[in-house]
């Protein structure tokens, strides 16, 4: 008896929704504290340290903001498509292929949203391409072992949702 | 290695912020750093070096009252913008070059300052005596190149100045207060 292994779990959204939450608090925290210190710069400005201080806060400013924008960009977005994705997952119907899957090593990112593995799936009469979510790849991966294994496929728009590894080697 | 390959992909957004952080801020900490003439003191100093700065802080000790700041700068700062030279209170100029700027010059005759101090034709008092070596502020203006023959630098009023009243009829004597500062700022208080 093969088990089958969920990639997406009911409890995803709710999850990643208070990860995102944490992580947006946290960029905007940053922002604040980093224009808190430059204000507090200027305002203990005097003739002796001015250039120290238009210096430190160029410097606090600068990190600061590339902070925020690396956060922002790779992290509360990635969350935010991570749990759109989860949601529309979990909401749609599923077909069932069967095939020998083999993954492809490169992650790649789908503009505006999540992360990606390919998947190559040869079917009895056809070779179709599939995706898994990156974030949910090592579960997959592992059990493949960088092999092509036959597997049974729940799959949803296009993704991988579920499966089953029929450990036999082609 | 996943983080490098994602500061990679947006190194120019990085390189683009700094820039603007470094804009922002050399553009707010001119306000910062700056006043209205009324409030503050400003000296253009025409000499091979000076420390603008600590002479500023070390001025700024005994402000006249009214005064928030006192600047000192080179006459180098003004070569793009000649407002600001055209406005200031002070100028301490060396006697070749006097001449140039006469114009900005408002001439010191009949104050209490030039009692006792050598003045020249265009109402400038003597700040820095070439023959003896020494002269006002001299720990903080470097009036000769050492090996090379110096000359007289003279320390005027500005035309423009709403700090010499008793000159121009214009605002207060802050500036006078100043300049005595400065003429008496000798060998005894260098840092």
């Amino acid at each position: 008896m093969y088990t089958k292994t969920e990639l997406y779990h009911p409890e995803d959204p709710e999850n990643l929704k208070r990860r995102h939450d944490a992580w947006r608090t946290a960029v905007w925290l940053i922002a604040v504290a980093a224009l808190v210190a430059c204000v507090l710069f200027c305002v203990f400005t005097n003739t002796a340290n001015a250039d120290r201080m238009e210096l430190w806060a160029v410097a606090v400013f600068a990190a600061a903001g590339w902070v925020v924008i690396y956060l922002s960009t790779f992290t509360v977005a990635a969350l935010a498509h991570e749990g759109d994705h989860a949601r529309r997952m979990l909401a749609a119907e599923k077909t069932v292929i069967r095939g020998r899957v083999k993954m492809e090593r490169e992650t790649v990112r789908i503009h505006k949203s999540i992360s990606v593995r390919r998947l190559t799936v040869t079917e009895r009469d056809r070779t179709r391409h599939l995706y898994v979510d990156a974030c949910r790849a090592t579960a997959l991966e592992r059990v493949l072992g960088g092999e092509e294994r036959i597997c049974e496929l729940d799959v949803a728009g296009g993704y991988v949702t579920a499966f089953v590894v029929h450990h036999e080697s082609t | 290695m996943r983080v490098l390959k994602n500061i990679a992909s947006q190194l120019h957004i990085y390189l683009l912020w700094l820039f603007l952080a470094a804009l922002l801020w050399g553009w707010i900490f001119t306000f910062v750093t700056d006043t209205r003439p009324v409030k503050k003191v400003t000296v253009f100093v025409e000499a091979p070096a000076c420390r603008d700065r600590d002479l500023a802080v070390e001025l700024e000790k005994t402000m006249p009252e009214g005064i928030r700041m006192i600047k000192v700068h080179p006459f180098t700062y003004a070569m793009f913008d000649e407002s600001t030279l055209l406005g200031a209170d002070l100028y301490i100029v060396s006697a070749s070059q006097a001449g140039t700027y006469r114009d900005s010059f408002v001439p010191a005759d009949g104050l209490p300052l030039t009692e006792g101090r050598v003045t020249d034709a265009l109402g400038g008092i003597r700040i820095y005596d070439a023959a003896a070596g020494t002269g006002g502020a001299d720990g903080y203006i470097t009036y000769a190149v050492p090996g090379a023959t110096g000359e007289d630098y003279y320390l005027f009023f500005g035309v423009n100045s709403v700090h010499v009243s008793a000159l121009n009829g214009t605002g207060d004597d802050a500036a006078i207060a100043v300049a005595e500062r400065l003429l008496d700022l000798n060998e005894e208080e260098k840092p």
